[in-house]
């Protein structure tokens, strides 16, 4: 038995996508609104995932944008740019979390779980919505880490380090969130 | 253990996490185990169903504009110097850039207006002269004086109306101004502390909607009466 490949396969960057770059780097505001028309999807995919707020999701995905642009010079090819762009939302997304932790612990970011469905179903035709609502339910540590790890592809040392947090820790939650989601998808 | 394979190695089997004798141990297991092997078809079953989810989903309003207002530029402009675009062309406040944002989603025609607008079946006297049909200002000092313009025309409609309001409602709404007023204020000096956190910016940008729409519900109100 092999293991389930990752999620996502990584493959190369298409030609206009490096062109792209190269023109953003340059200064180049409609290369870079380019980029952002072919890669919105992804990023805020991503982002209403993981913050399961529509409004917040539509307000990372700016600040991800715009510190991409913002940081556009160190991008130095060494990784896919779609996966740069990948890699700097998650950490936007998790400091705007942590953010939000420190400043109001005992509110609930997920004001309204319905609206959150609606809107995934509408954002994302095609998807599970069973397995949305069963991702959304998990806590905190738990969703990041399956959401990276089970459907974004990353790898656990990937998710430990951007985490910042033990290898053990990363496993540990990924168990305890797959166990949650199977739980709940039988009930 | 308990006669079954733990956790640990169930998911780090399905990962392709093992060694290859402490897979080929896992797999002599699970030839004798059915637990075991039901355990881990699940576990397999669940990681291809979120392999195949789709990762692309659209946002439900085009973000454009307000990332191209932060990135210091124009959203239609052509070629500009980078260096340029980094830095905003005046010394900025992280509020203002807030305020220039929700004047641009306004003045774009967005959603933003629409959830201001007063739904109810009835025709509004003010939307048609309040609703802004300009184009995205031309530049974040234009953009944040359009703001506090619409508010400052709002709070002139308001200001001349009330001898035509009830007293109760007058002072209603000049308490809860007063409080998302207080809202602002509190929200703009802990963004000028914080400039980066998105949260503050998320509840300033709330608080500023907040006051433009109660002003302008307060305008039909007055507008209705004359």
């Amino acid at each position: 038995m092999g293991a389930i490949p990752l999620a996502k396969p990584s493959g190369a960057e298409t030609e206009l996508t490096v062109a792209l770059v190269q023109r953003a780097q340059e200064g180049d505001t409609g290369a870079f609104e380019a980029l952002y028309r072919r890669l919105v999807g992804r990023i805020y995919g991503l982002c209403l995932r993981m913050s399961r707020d529509p409004q917040i999701a539509e307000e990372l995905t700016q600040d991800v944008f715009v510190r991409a642009w913002e940081r556009m010079g160190s991008f130095r090819g060494d990784s896919r740019f779609t996966t740069w762009l990948h890699r700097l939302a998650v950490n936007v997304v998790l400091q705007a979390g942590r953010t939000a932790g420190r400043r109001a612990s005992r509110e609930e970011l997920v004001e309204d779980p319905g609206l959150y469905v609606r809107r995934v179903k509408e954002a994302m035709p095609g998807t599970r919505l069973d397995l949305e609502r069963a991702i959304a339910s998990l806590p905190d540590g738990a969703r990041t880490v399956l959401i990276l790890r089970d459907i974004y592809g990353y790898k656990y040392d990937e998710i430990a380090e951007i985490q910042g947090v033990a290898l053990g820790t990363v496993k540990a939650q990924i168990h305890r969130a797959r166990k949650m989601v199977r739980k709940k998808l039988e009930s | 253990m308990n006669g079954h394979l733990e956790e640990g190695i169930l998911n780090d089997l399905v990962d392709g996490l093992l060694s290859e004798a402490e897979e080929e141990r896992a797999r002599a297991h699970m030839a004798e185990c059915v637990t075991c092997r039901r355990e881990i078809e699940g576990l397999q079953k669940l990681r291809s169903e979120l392999a195949r989810m789709p990762d692309d989903a659209q946002p439900a309003r085009d973000l454009w504009p307000q990332v191209a207002w932060r990135m210091g530029g124009e959203a239609d402009t052509g070629r500009k110097p980078a260096a340029a675009l980094r830095k905003p062309r005046t010394q900025v406040r992280a509020w203002q850039l807030v305020a220039a944002s929700v004047a641009v989603a306004l003045f774009s025609g967005g959603s933003v207006w629409l959830l201001m607008t007063d739904r109810s079946s009835r025709p509004d006297p003010v939307a048609e002269v309040q609703r802004p049909t300009l184009a995205i200002p031309a530049s974040l000092e234009e953009a944040f004086g359009e703001y506090e313009k619409t508010v400052s025309g709002l709070e002139t409609i308001l200001e001349e109306g009330k001898d035509v309001l009830d007293p109760g409602t007058i002072q209603v709404l000049e308490e809860n101004l007063a409080l998302i007023d207080n809202a602002i204020d509190e929200s703009r000096e802990a963004l000028n502390r914080d400039p980066g956190s998105g949260v503050l910016r998320r509840l300033l940008t709330e608080n500023l909607l907040r006051k433009a729409a109660l002003l302008r519900h307060a305008a039909v109100a007055v507008r209705a009466q004359t």
